[in-house]
């Protein structure tokens, strides 16, 4: 049950930091914290701070620098216009894939 | 004054062996310098929050924190996408230290064995070709000659000594080219490699003017 939660979480990730991200700017911690916040499917650093690095390379975001007053400064993401189509795009194949996911498994529910 | 300034030096070094570890683990995991940077600096970031959020300093405090988070080695986690996607697209292959070593050996071998293969072939081509010009101008091979030392004391010998690395330069050319790790190995042994046969087949030519139309000329 395990690999298949860490799974799909892999699958979805990219798509759950884009959504946080459409919140508006914010820095690596506190995308953690939205993610956090949205429910029980936790996203940890170690998934979510390669893959800014590699949305930051890809164009999908781009990153400001600003004083923080606990370290070093803050780096301020925020979506790219490539960035938005990009979740606009993966948003519609996500409630597509739901949906026939959902049919499937009522189909099954009603069969039983 | 940032939180960074009040760390107690203990609990600043903790910090630091466990930043250095995440670096290290994406660095094996071939991910890029500057990717590396940022999550180190991102990660960094983190832990500064959460010692600024619990007010923390101390090394007991440090070392709760840094339970708290991923371990090192989760950064190449083969499970983990993003290294896995670095690491194909850096080498297709992971290979141990001892591979490594061999290859390397055998990389070295080979271009130690092409180069002498190659300047072997070239040598006799010539001694061959000299012979034919020598008898063609009906002149005596000067004995004082390493040439005419070879032919006349050594020719049987000397044969099979340049013919096992015509043979075997083939093979090292193939091994570097194949199984080099430097790319740029692989293409300077490959250039020298055609540049020396071409030289071979431009003597060749030369040779072969020179047999049938000079020689005979200056005879005659």
């Amino acid at each position: 049950m395990k690999a298949w939660t860490t799974q799909l979480k892999k699958g979805i990730a990219e798509l759950c930091v884009l959504a946080a991200l459409s919140q508006g700017e914010a820095y690596g911690y506190e995308i953690l914290k939205r993610l956090a916040d949205a429910g029980e499917l936790r996203f940890s650093e170690s998934t979510v701070y390669p893959l800014l690095a590699r949305l930051t390379r890809e164009g999908i975001v781009v990153v400001r620098s600003a004083d923080s007053p606990n370290g070093p400064p803050r780096r301020y993401y925020r979506l790219t216009e490539e960035g938005q189509l990009r979740l606009a795009m993966m948003r519609e194949h996500w409630r597509a894939v739901s949906h026939q996911i959902g049919s499937i498994l009522d189909e099954k529910r009603r069969e039983s | 004054m940032t939180t960074q300034a009040y760390l107690q030096p203990d609990a600043q070094e903790l910090m630091d062996q466990h930043l250095f570890a995440v670096e290290r683990a994406m660095s094996q995991s071939r991910v890029p310098g500057d990717e590396r940077r940022t999550v180190i600096e991102e990660l960094r970031g983190q832990i500064l929050e959460m010692v600024g959020e619990r007010n923390a300093r101390n090394a007991e405090a440090m070392a709760a924190i840094l339970h708290q988070l991923d371990p090192p080695e989760s950064y190449a986690d083969p499970d983990n996408d993003i290294a896995v996607e670095y690491a194909r697209k850096a080498t297709p292959t992971v290979k141990s230290a001892k591979s490594r070593h061999l290859t390397s050996a055998l990389t070295v071998l080979a271009l130690v064995t092409a180069t002498v293969g190659v300047l072997a072939f070239y040598h006799y081509m010539l001694v061959l070709h000299m012979i034919h010009i020598y008898e063609g101008l009906g002149t005596e091979l000067p004995t004082l000659s390493l040439i005419s030392f070879q032919i006349d004391h050594a020719f049987w010998l000397y044969f099979p000594l340049t013919i096992a690395p015509i043979i075997l330069f083939y093979l090292p050319i193939y091994f570097v080219i194949a199984y080099s790790k430097n790319r740029i190995v692989s293409a300077i042994t490959f250039t020298v490699y055609l540049g020396l046969i071409l030289l071979v087949m431009v003597l060749l030519i030369f040779s072969g003017y020179m047999a049938i139309f000079e020689i005979p000329r200056v005879v005659n």
